[in-house]
């Protein structure tokens, strides 16, 4: 039973990182896909594109940094409350979960805006925009965790 | 497939749709007084590679067989061959078909290399009636198409039966698959198909019971509307046509009905239109139709200038029978 706490924990860094990182994997593999179809008609294309396709992976980021926050704080702990557990668990859950959903729909907005870099490519920056409205509810619900890891006693 | 798995290839579309002609191009080559300028236009374009290989500026029939087919090809590939597709390219296997059935003698090199199956495939199986290996629509078709060939020696009949068969297999292919807006344009394709039989037989002064044959069912308008019709003035035609979903064409005026080339004009307009609102899916099979629909429109629309060119067509005509681009 006191190993609990800790396992709880070690369950909320999984979750956050997982989640996170598995909506950035799809999000990075559609717009690669599409990066890849506008480049192979038009290889110049290639520099704009890479801006486009790599957005969607910081969700995977914003899991990674605070799965590592949370371990950091819990390294040489050897035991925790069950409370301080689920804190932890908790704590994960906005950015593993915003993270998860926005990864997904930021890729399918980045492959739209893959259509504005192949026929106006003088606008592509448009279609960057559009993905960086995705990413607010991602920076949003990262800074959300940060502030709740850091405030588990 | 999953609309997910789309990504590549719409992107790729998006990309070629670029290339395609709009109708400041299009103009530009109507205005060319001479089949050489109007080719040596079109080298500049996409069609530089097909034209660059022409021994005979009359042979452009040839080269923009083979852009298309290059399109098809390409089309069906990123789709790892869709269902949904394959009822637009069916239409090619269709006229193969009729020109076997109306020749028993065909050989492989007068048919069109565009559609699903090879033209030597198609003359082998149709020379050994294995029609199992077609769709059962179309196999049915074939056998009613041939016995009433050989019972009556009517050419027109093998044309109705199979020109129906095409509508419905496009018809319950597409009513179960992915996309409303392909059922949609199906439907419309029908209805407009319906309309074009309607004013013509009405031009040639054929009777209703005539019209009535080749009619093809699954349209929104139905026979009993265009029997209503059938003996009235064109006013009154143009009025409902008002009324219709394809108010469109009567905006037009009488000419519609009275002028096939404006007729036949419309309808592609019609038919392009309705497709480019495949421009604004971002992932799916749309698309790539759109795309596809469009360099079929667009090559038929090079096929009228260099033709026009070719026969000395005044300028003026040509720009009447103009479609409109899908770019």
């Amino acid at each position: 039973m006191e190993q609990w706490g800790i396992n709880l924990a070690y369950a909320g860094i999984a979750v956050t990182v997982l989640f996170a990182g598995y909506g950035s994997a799809l999000g990075v593999g559609l717009s690669g896909q599409a990066a890849a179809g506008v480049v192979t008609e038009d290889p110049g294309k290639f520099g704009k594109s890479v801006i486009l396709a790599a957005l969607p992976g910081t969700q995977g980021i914003y899991g990674f940094v605070i799965g590592m926050l949370m371990y950091m704080k819990i390294a040489g702990v050897d035991q925790l409350t069950v409370a301080q557990g689920l804190q932890y668990l908790i704590a994960g859950l906005p950015v593993g979960i915003v993270g998860w959903l926005s990864g997904i729909w930021q890729g399918r907005v980045v492959v739209a805006g893959m259509g504005i870099l192949a026929k106006r490519p003088e606008e592509s920056t448009k279609g960057i925009i559009y993905a960086g409205m995705v990413e607010t509810y991602a920076i949003l619900a990262f800074v959300i965790s940060f502030f709740l890891v850091n405030n588990i006693r | 497939m999953r609309e997910r798995n789309y990504t590549y290839a719409v992107a790729r579309i998006r990309s070629l749709e670029t290339k395609l002609l709009d109708n400041a191009q299009m103009e530009r080559l109507a205005n060319a007084t001479t089949l050489s300028e109007a080719l040596a236009y079109l080298g500049e374009t996409e069609y530089g590679a097909v034209l660059a290989n022409l021994k005979n500026p009359h042979q452009f029939e040839d080269a923009l067989n083979q852009e298309l087919n290059r399109v098809i090809r390409l089309v069906m590939s990123l789709s790892e061959d869709a269902p949904e597709l394959r009822a637009f390219i069916y239409r090619y296997d269709i006229e193969n078909i009729k020109k076997i059935l109306k020749s028993e003698s065909s050989t492989a090199d007068r048919l069109s290399n565009l559609g699903q199956w090879s033209p030597s495939w198609l003359v082998e199986t149709m020379a050994a009636e294995r029609y199992a290996e077609f769709p059962s629509e179309l196999a049915e078709a074939i056998i009613v198409a041939r016995r009433l060939y050989k019972e009556n020696g009517d050419v027109q009949e093998i044309d109705r039966i199979l020109d129906q068969a095409y509508f419905e297999i496009g018809y319950h292919l597409l009513k179960n698959g992915i996309s409303e807006l392909f059922f949609k344009w199906w439907i419309a394709m029908i209805d407009l198909t319906n309309l074009r039989t309607f004013v013509r037989m009405r031009l040639i002064g054929l009777a209703f019971a005539e019209y009535q044959r080749f009619f093809i069912n699954y349209g929104k308008l139905t026979l009993d509307q265009f029997q209503e019709l059938w003996d009235q003035p064109d006013e009154k035609v143009l009025s409902w046509l008002g009324t219709t979903p394809y108010d469109n064409l009567a905006s037009n005026g009488a000419e519609v009905l009275s002028s096939l080339t404006v007729l036949e004009r419309e309808y592609d307009n019609y038919l392009t239109r309705m497709i480019a609102d495949a421009k604004y899916i971002s992932l799916g099979v749309e698309p790539l139709a759109g795309y596809l629909i469009a360099k079929e429109i667009e090559c038929k629309t090079l096929r009228i200038i260099l033709v026009g060119k070719v026969n000395n067509v005044s300028i003026i005509k040509l720009k009447e029978r103009l479609r409109r681009a899908y770019a």
